[in-house]
């Protein structure tokens, strides 16, 4: 045994040699960047991420989603990492999960986290997100990808806005603003989400102000819509249940159209959209910091953002040359901003809550 | 009182049916205690749930009295509560959610025809309970009685109705043996001083004898023999009913004529069937409490020298095991005196053999 | 002395084995206890009696008391309405068909509830119903007749959903039942009527008054139903509500503590319950009297009523059954939904079951198939000794562990009522010589059967459970549920048609193999 150790390390140390000089983008950045060089070669040791993060919204496989995450990483840093899934929790009993364990002392479950800026807040306001210098280490990083004060990046926005149902709901009755959803005719017709965040979000100074938030979501709700998460709401829109529902992600709409022919449409309004930001940071205490980090800058490349299309079908409009960005460019929208909701978060959560059950 | 006439009952079972009562006629009279008697799978209980209504023969009829209540022919079958027979189930079928008094009072309170009114069903409930020996159990809860209990009520509920016939269906088989017999005992005495007509089915010969006026041995769905218990113990008209009605040591041997059969204990003389000529080949039969034990040599005829094998005391009496030339003899007596080894003479009454004509 | 010493160490392992069953069951129940009193991180936060304060006080909370009370109270009654006669009828009459009525449960069993959901809003939405559509045309009314999305609407589907729990529950009790007691009454001049009302009745009614708490015990905790029919619009039970604490909340964590409070409450109310089921089960066995020779109760001929019987079972099918599996056999071959129509017909594809094995390969088949092994044999093998220890020992506290078992309701309790029954024709003695002599003949077909229906509901009912595990372990109907919530429900659709596929064949196959072992000499 002891005499054929030497051999196994022989081999360890030709890989990571072979690794560390094969001809690659990777091994370039990492001459460069001593820092860089130093992620990837605890990565490489790493090896793998337990990824918790969405299955693909477009309904390819999630084998397939992950195997690309793979490729993509090793082709900007030259190191293979395997990308596991855990995504049985939904996004806040995973942060909550991840929350507890790293309080109890133990690593989480979790190297690599996949949130909106809203459901990570709680992680954000009880610091347990690591820090990388994300900006220094990666070059395609620009301080506007980032979310937390510089302790996330932003892989996606999706841009929500009003979505019908073309066979139903006829072209001059396509509401052109957010008020004009409030209309009587809507009545019994609309759906919207069951989540807070677009009420957090209209709520802060920067967009509708608390007051106006409610007083709209009160007149919403006399409206009787019909509750449900995005896929539910979506597909009533699709089913013509509730023809038009107040709020949908818009190129997952517009994908979902283009894949199975159905008659959805996004309602493009002269307001402005409310941004969705989706984030991926690195929990405090991870089991592999390093591969997780490499995966995560790797979404932000431009084989990243084409991968998030190609999966989720979202980018982030801080990528320049994206759908989103180049949607965004035209345009004015309405972004979360983190602290208001880690400071009023949980006092206009409840009170959404107690809005939308109000018979 | 009853009578049944060319009675069939058969049961669909997988791959195909079988005949539980076949072509079966009976005659219960007026007052009497009749008991069916038979080996578990006879048909016995199959033919009493005929009579009670609860299973729906496939030919012959059945008559309470003047009135067809089962007819193929006629196409007539009354309902069990329009038959007025009152029954006894082996289970009891007492029911647990009621007091004793409700048990009891149900045949008077619930029936179709004639409900009685209270003060009357009181009185009745308290005047059976009284004859079952129950009494102050009124208020008991059907479900905390001991199973003889549960049968006393199950009794009295049968009778309060007057019925004009009575079914029982092995009532004595789930009680423990010493119960059973004052059971037994109550039975006759009870069915007795009412006079009420009994149809009583059981396994149990001596429970059988004890009860029955007149009994019927039953077999594979027919009936074999009618009779009163003494004559049919003392004389069986066939093999199988002498062997259901107790235990008897069997012979064969060869007609020699002149009122005697040779057999492998020697010449027996016996009283012959009409048909068995010299030649012929007869069975004999004697029960073990005919046979007599000496101590001397004996020469009379029907006597026997042979030697005690086995032993066994029952109390009352004792069993003894007697090789005999060839074979065997079981014999009951009173006299305990013998041991193992003992050389005795065995006597058999030439009156107390029953014989039957082998047929080739 | 020494034998009751010999007796207690034969029964040491069935007592570990009962135990750990227990303690199984009993761990998450005191974790949830645990965090009702805390606020913030889950185990780190502070103490406080501020979510019992808040469900004291608050009175939405109240407001869905009475929603899940009546929709509970409503679907309890429904389920039992249908399936006690139901139950009888199969048992003890010449109901036409009815070797069949059991099978066909098991099939109303593996449909997972928010698909059942799913099929009656596509039936019975105001909007879009197709029945609803039928149904203005054909008399020319206004606006629909019907809205499923009420609370009346998810009484209906649920009730029609809890029918084969309550039968399954019934139907030994009332094939086991000593015939000779109706006989009795008969024989005492009573009418059948009046047999059944004083006597039939009364005696089942311990056992029915069982089924319907522990049916109205499962329909308070079910969400599937409620979710799909009645969380859209706004009309919430607890367990929808729970859901609706925890998820929306935002730039906080989540209200675990008031979820907990809440689930506490319901907890204790379902062990108050879970005691009266117990001293109810314990009575209805009395009744039950099991001879060994015990005639099987006649067959009652319904004579004039059999097809009015037919007819209403047959309803009963169409409704549990076969409405809701051809809407979703026509929803599985559509690209999205459109109402019947040629057009409709004409797009019908196959793209969703293609994508249904493209997307995960045949892994969630393969961990179906040894979930529904190994899932049945472990609940058999733990409830065995729990409801041995319960029926038959004397050991003390017994009945606290029959009352724990009953907790996690659906799984374990199904196994109990039905080995119960089985396990009461045991003798006494329950020594190996025995158990091999008389049990094990006795209970090869019983523990079949138990096998049978937690296989069916271990199909079925283990879904949220598995939704805890990760991909690598994911099953058919975790799998459903996976692709209904990503926006995919003709893909749901198409797995959930091919897991009542799956369901048909190894019921099938099952009860061969029952069949089989019941008859003697087999094996």
């Amino acid at each position: 045994m002891g005499n054929l150790a030497w051999l196994r390390w022989l081999g360890v140390g030709a890989v990571t040699v072979a690794v560390l000089w094969s001809p690659t983008r990777g091994l370039e950045a990492g001459q460069a960047n001593p820092k860089l060089a130093d992620m990837i070669k605890k990565a490489a040791q790493e090896g793998e991420v337990v990824y918790q993060g969405p299955d693909p919204a477009t309904g390819l496989p999630t084998d397939q989603m992950l195997r690309d995450m793979e490729a993509i990483t090793e082709k900007y840093f030259g190191v293979k990492i395997r990308v596991k899934v855990d995504n049985a929790l939904s996004f806040p009993a995973s942060a909550t999960k991840a929350l507890t364990e790293i309080k109890a002392g133990a690593p989480p479950t979790f190297d690599l986290m996949y949130q909106t800026a809203l459901s990570g807040a709680p992680l954000y306001k009880e610091k347990v997100i690591e820090r990388f210098p994300w900006t220094e280490i990666f070059p395609h990083i620009k301080s506007d990808d980032m979310e937390y004060g510089g302790l996330a990046l932003i892989n996606q926005t999706l841009f929500v806005l009003p979505a019908y149902n073309k066979n139903v709901v006829k072209a001059q009755d396509v509401p052109k603003t957010w008020d004009q959803i409030l209309a009587p005719k809507w009545k019994g017709k609309l759906g919207i989400l069951i989540y807070p965040d677009p009420w957090l979000l209209l709520s802060q100074p920067t967009a509708w102000g608390e007051e106006k938030a409610f007083n709209y979501l009160k007149k919403l709700m006399e409206l009787r819509p019909k509750l449900g998460r995005f896929p539910e709401v979506h597909e009533r829109v699709v089913s013509g249940e509730t023809p038009l529902a107040w709020g949908q992600h818009r190129e997952r709409t517009l994908s979902a159209k283009e894949q199975s022919g159905a008659p959805v449409e996004v309602a493009e309004l002269a307001d402005p959209p409310l941004l969705w930001v989706n984030i991926l940071f690195v929990p405090k205490g991870a089991r592999r910091p390093n591969a997780a980090a490499l995966v995560a800058a790797a979404m932000l490349t431009n084989e990243g953002q084409d991968h998030q299309l190609k999966f989720q079908a979202a980018s982030s409009m801080f990528s320049p040359g994206t759908p989103a960005a180049k949607f965004a460019a035209q345009r004015k929208v309405f972004r979360p901003d983190v602290n208001f909701v880690v400071e009023k978060g949980e006092q206009l959560s409840k009170k959404v809550r107690s809005f939308m059950v109000a018979k | 009182m009853l009578s049944i006439k060319r009675l069939t009952k058969q049961f669909e079972v997988p791959g195909g049916s079988i005949r539980a009562v076949r072509d079966l006629d009976l005659t219960v009279e007026e007052g009497s205690f009749f008991v069916l008697l038979g080996p578990s799978g006879c048909g016995k209980s199959t033919l009493l749930r005929c009579v009670a209504g609860l299973e729906q023969p496939e030919e012959g009829e059945i008559r309470l009295g003047e009135r067809l209540v089962y007819s193929a022919r006629d196409n007539v079958s009354v309902d069990p509560e329009d038959r007025e027979v009152a029954m006894v189930f082996q289970t009891y079928a007492v029911w647990p959610h009621m007091t004793v008094f409700e048990n009891v009072a149900f045949p008077l309170t619930e029936a179709k025809k004639k409900r009685f009114p209270s003060a009357q069903v009181a009185a009745k409930v308290k005047e059976a309970l009284v004859l079952v020996r129950l009494s102050g159990f009124e208020r008991h809860s059907a479900a905390t009685l001991s199973g003889g209990q549960q049968q006393r009520v199950a009794l009295a509920r049968a009778l309060i109705r007057e019925p004009k016939l009575l079914l029982m269906d092995e009532p004595l088989s789930n009680l423990d043996a010493k119960l059973r017999e004052e059971m037994r005992d109550e039975i006759k005495e009870l069915t007795r001083s009412l006079g009420v007509t009994t149809l009583h089915v059981t396994h149990d010969q001596i429970e059988a004898m004890a009860l029955a006026d007149l009994m019927a041995v039953m077999y594979d769905g027919k009936i074999l023999e009618i009779g009163q218990p003494e004559a049919l113990y003392r004389n069986p008209g066939n093999r199988s009913v002498a062997e259901f009605l107790g235990r008897t040591n069997w012979l064969s041997g060869v007609v020699a004529g002149n009122g005697t059969v040779t057999t492998e204990m020697g010449l027996v003389k016996c009283p012959l069937p009409n048909r068995a000529g010299p030649g012929s080949r007869a069975s004999l039969g004697i029960r073990p409490e005919w046979v007599e034990l000496t101590a001397e040599p004996c020469q009379s005829a029907n006597s026997f020298a042979g030697t005690i094998e086995g032993r066994m005391f029952l109390g009352d009496a004792v069993l003894y095991w007697v090789r005999v030339g060839e074979s065997r003899m079981m014999v009951k007596t009173t006299l305990t005196e013998f041991s193992i080894g003992s050389r005795v003479s065995v006597v058999v009454p030439a009156e107390r053999w029953v014989v039957f004509s082998e047929t080739a | 002395m020494a034998s009751q010493g010999k007796v207690s160490r034969a029964l040491f392992p069935v007592v570990v084995v009962a135990l750990s069953g227990v303690v199984l069951i009993l761990l998450p129940l005191l974790a949830t206890g645990w965090i009702s009193f805390m606020v913030g991180v889950p185990g780190y936060g502070t103490y406080t009696l501020a979510n019992y304060l808040q469900v004291l006080l608050d009175p939405f909370g109240y407001r869905v008391l009475l929603n899940t009370l009546l929709f509970a109270l409503g679907s309890t009654a429904m389920a039992l309405v249908l399936a006690a006669p139901l139950a009888w009828s199969v048992a003890r009459t010449d109901l036409p068909y009815r070797a069949a009525v059991g099978f066909l449960l098991g099939m109303v069993l593996v449909i997972p509830g928010f698909l059942q959901g799913m099929g009656w809003a596509l039936m019975l939405s105001p909007n879009i119903g197709i029945l609803n559509r039928a149904l203005i045309e054909l008399f020319g009314l206004e606006e629909a007749p019907v809205n499923i999305y009420s609370l009346s609407g998810m009484t209906f589907a649920q009730g029609l959903s809890l029918v084969p729990p309550a039968f399954f529950i019934l139907s030994p009790v009332f094939l086991g039942m000593d015939s000779s007691f109706e006989e009795a009454a008969f024989l005492s001049g009573a009418s059948k009527l009046r047999t059944f009302l004083r006597v039939n009745l009364p005696l089942a009614a311990p056992a029915l008054v069982a089924a319907a708490i522990y049916v109205f015990v499962l329909s308070f905790a079910l969400f599937e139903v409620p979710a799909v029919l009645g969380f859209p619009d706004r009309i919430f039970v607890f367990s929808t509500m729970l859901y609706f604490f925890v998820h929306i909340q935002q730039g906080t964590l989540p209200e675990y503590g008031l979820a907990a409070a809440y689930g506490s409450v319901v907890m204790i109310v379902s062990v108050l319950m879970a005691t009266y089921y117990a001293k109810l089960v314990k009575q209805s066995r009395r009744f039950v009297t099991i001879t060994g020779k015990g005639r099987r109760g006649k067959t009652l001929s319904l004579g004039k009523w059999r097809s009015l019987a037919f007819s209403v079972v047959s309803v009963y099918f169409i409704l549990a059954l076969v409405l809701p599996m051809l809407v979703l056999v026509y929803y599985s071959f559509l690209p999205f939904f459109k109402l019947p129509s040629l057009d409709a017909v004409s797009s019908f594809t196959f793209k969703n079951y293609v994508n249904v094995y493209t997307r995960q390969g045949a892994r969630p088949l393969i961990n179906t198939g040894i979930l529904i092994t190994l899932v049945p044999m472990a609940v058999v093998l733990v409830a065995m000794p729990i409801s041995w220890l319960v029926v038959r020992s004397r050991l003390r506290g017994r009945f606290v562990i029959d009352n724990i078992a009953f907790l996690p309701l659906a799984v374990p309790r199904i196994v109990l009522s039905v080995s119960l029954l089985y396990i009461a024709l045991i003798s006494r003695n329950l020594i190996p010589r025995v158990l091999r002599r008389i049990t094990a003949p006795l209970l090869k077909p019983a523990l079949f059967g138990a096998w049978f229906w937690i296989m069916l509901l271990s199909f079925r009912e283990v879904t949220m459970a598995v939704m805890l595990s990760s991909a690598d372990s994911i099953v058919f109907p975790a799998q459903i549920w996976v692709l209904w919530n990503r926006a995919l429900p003709h893909d749901a659709a198409a797995a959930a048609v091919m897991l009542a596929g799956i369901a048909l064949i190894l019921m099938l196959v099952t009860r061969r193999l029952i069949q089989r072992l019941s008859t003697p000499g087999g094996f």
